[in-house]
């Protein structure tokens, strides 16, 4: 399988078609331009690149609700991804235009002693704020390269990213609130609404003691600035370790509840298969499904892309990023033969255990022709990625090995 | 650096006549990182969270006399709780033309609450029975105001559209008749329900569409008011309320595009 090929070969022949035309003196047609699109590796993956609100040109996943993925090639930036290129994803159509941050207000009912309703500056008055670096990666993430295909938001890798979230922990809200005996979940939600009154409402929800481990916390900024209004604005939940479906954007509404919470999108939607890889054979249905929760270990070269020439013998230096739920990366390794050898990359900077960790290598191209480049991480835990992708019905949590091809000359 | 990015941004802004960010109250720490702004796509307002004037402005008031920019900061700091307002883009993609019934069902149905690319960008060959289960969805999951029938036109038109497949509908009658005559209209409520209208309007505010009564106050003086609201709802668009498109209702009978354009006057 070689996806990257297929993407190289589609950019090549975009371009020599341009030449051609060039060529042929027809270069006054009005050539789409290389910058307005951009094609993922999967049948049907041209996206077209459009700036939405304070972002940078990004890939068009959907228009209504608004469902943006970042280009790859933006990781190479470095270790934080950049607020304007950050993936934005919508549930419901009917998201807010407009939101006075003085004005905006979260309010936490259900079991607790005293119901709140807590400003922007409440929330900033209850201790000091806090700071963690987490990836935030989309449950959908790379679902164009599961097989077979399955219907959704069809994304290719760029649906995550990392940013450093200042805010208060939620426990630091709820000790406000005073949590009640018999309290089992939290239920949160934001400002976006559905527009029927048949659909079901975006609502998360988690086990009581995730939203008391001061860790999941209610961010007001994410890497050193006011949260972008398509990520969130003002406040949003980090859910350090999970899966994007539980950062609720807009963040305006937690329950505590004193049962499990059923609502569609717990109960129906966003589901993984009940068992150890969230898997099943490709094709079939699952038995027993249960919510998606932590994120997968994954790795990614970043420095290269797919189909770039290579002379053969001259070392270069690689680079790329890893993560995982929360463990702690403890081994990259990156492989030329096919996964026959490995050869372990050195660990970047540790920014903490949600965070992206880069890492980089020195690799020697020592055969001619196409070479597929490998990376594969490993966890404190012992966990690796599977070599090839798992597949469950809803295209969910994929973290195979990544693969590139490069040419050595 | 960043502080010289900054100065280049209000500059810039400063000397276009149309500047946007000159409108309300911003922020002025968040304009180093405004790129879309700068490039001139859509329009933006940021206000500042936090009370005062911020570091940068200070910054700048000390380190320029030019009028234009203390005008600029002062403007900034007097206008700090104005909210901060996104436009989105216009939708670009269509639904793929058809002459299959399913078409102009999905037409009025589907872009009720998603855009067309949802459907555009889906994987190659799926099946009309992989296609049908997801229209079901959309009916079950998602309470979209589609009958069990509709569902397998819907489905039959996105397989034949999307997957190159011919339409084979089996086991429902052809369809012969529009959508709002399935049912014998009885009166506008009954329009207005069947055809969703009151999820994206309201009489008195503005929900996804503008208010009933916003749209009889712009017509009230127009002779030609019914005609033009009966062609609105029949062909839908965006650009006269905002550009959140509305979808085109192209099953409606004149006689019901008539009874429902005179319930909107009617609110004036």
């Amino acid at each position: 399988m070689n996806l990257h090929d297929e993407k190289n070969k589609l950019q090549r022949r975009q371009f020599l078609q341009g030449m051609g035309l060039a060529a042929a003196g027809l270069a006054f047609a009005p050539l789409r331009s290389q910058a307005d699109t951009e094609t993922l590796a999967f049948g049907n993956g041209t996206r077209e690149l459009i700036a939405y609100p304070q972002k940078r040109p990004l890939m068009l996943v959907t228009a209504r609700p608004p469902h943006l993925e970042m280009p790859f090639a933006v990781f190479k930036e470095g270790v934080l991804t950049p607020n304007d290129a950050f993936f934005v994803r919508y549930h419901m159509p009917n998201i807010p235009a407009s939101i006075d941050a003085g004005l905006h207000r979260l309010k936490v009912s259900g079991l607790v002693d005293k119901p709140l309703s807590l400003s922007l500056k409440d929330l900033q008055g209850l201790g000091d704020p806090v700071e963690i670096v987490a990836v935030n990666q989309c449950s959908g993430n790379s679902r164009g390269f599961v097989s077979p295909r399955v219907f959704g938001a069809q994304l290719g890798n760029g649906s995550m990213g990392n940013a450093r979230w200042t805010g208060i922990p939620l426990k630091k809200v709820l000790e406000q609130a005073g949590v009640q005996a018999g309290a089992k979940q939290v239920t949160v939600r934001g400002l976006d609404h559905a527009v029927l009154p048949a659909t079901p409402e975006f609502v998360k929800a988690f086990d009581i003691d995730l939203a008391l481990n001061g860790e999941t916390m209610i961010a007001w900024a994410m890497n050193g600035a006011d949260i972008p209004f398509l990520n969130g604005y003002p406040i949003k939940l980090i859910v350090p370790g999970y899966f994007g479906t539980y950062w609720v954007k807009h963040l305006s509404e937690i329950e505590v509840i004193g049962h499990d919470f059923d609502g569609f999108f717990m109960k129906t939607a966003y589901r993984v298969p009940d068992n150890d890889c969230q898997c099943i054979p490709a094709g079939s249905n699952p038995d027993k499904m249960r919510p998606i929760t932590q994120l997968k270990i994954r790795s990614f070269i970043t420095s290269l892309r797919g189909g770039e020439s290579l002379a053969l013998g001259n070392p270069m230096a690689l680079q790329g990023i890893a993560f995982d739920s929360g463990a702690g990366i403890s081994a990259v390794e990156i492989s030329d033969d096919g996964g026959q050898h490995w050869q372990a990359a050195t660990l970047g900077e540790d920014l903490g255990k949600y965070s992206f960790r880069e890492w980089r290598t020195t690799w020697k191209p020592q055969s001619k022709g196409k070479v597929a480049l490998q990376v594969r991480a490993r966890n404190r835990l012992g966990e690796e990625q599977p070599a090839a992708g798992l597949w469950n019905p809803g295209g969910y949590a994929h973290n195979a090995i990544e693969t590139i091809s490069v040419f050595v000359v | 650096m960043k502080r010289l990015n900054l100065f280049k941004i209000l500059i810039g802004k400063l000397f276009q006549p149309n500047a946007k960010y000159r409108r309300s109250g911003m922020d002025c720490r968040n304009l180093g990182s405004m790129d879309g702004g700068v490039r001139g796509i859509p329009a933006i307002w940021i206000p500042a969270i936090h009370a005062g004037m911020t570091d940068s402005c200070n910054l700048i008031l000390i380190g320029l006399k030019t009028v234009g920019f203390v005008a600029l900061c002062a403007f900034a700091s007097v206008a700090l709780s104005e909210p901060l307002t996104i436009k989105l883009p216009a939708e670009t993609v269509k639904l793929r033309p058809s002459d299959t019934p399913g078409y102009a069902l999905a037409l009025q149905k589907c872009a009720i609450c998603h855009s067309a690319d949802y459907i555009e960008y889906q994987p190659p060959g799926m099946s009309e029975a992989q296609w049908t289960a997801e229209v079901g969805k959309m009916q079950h999951a998602y309470g979209a105001p589609i009958t069990d029938d509709e569902v397998k036109l819907i489905g039959a038109y996105l397989a034949a559209s999307y997957s190159g497949k011919p339409a084979q509908v089996t086991g429902i009658q052809p369809y012969t008749q529009p959508l709002a005559t399935i049912t014998p209209i009885a009166d506008v409520r009954v329009l207005l329900d069947q055809n969703a209208c009151l999820s994206c309007h309201a009489i008195d505010k503005k929900l996804v569409g503008p208010s009933y009564r916003d749209i009889a106050a712009r017509y009230k003086d127009d002779p030609k008011a019914m005609d033009k609201l009966a062609e609105f709802i029949a062909k839908g668009g965006s650009g006269r309320w905002g550009d959140i498109p509305m979808p085109p209702f192209p099953a409606l009978k004149p006689e019901e595009l008539k009874s429902l354009a005179g319930f909107v006057v009617g609110w004036k």
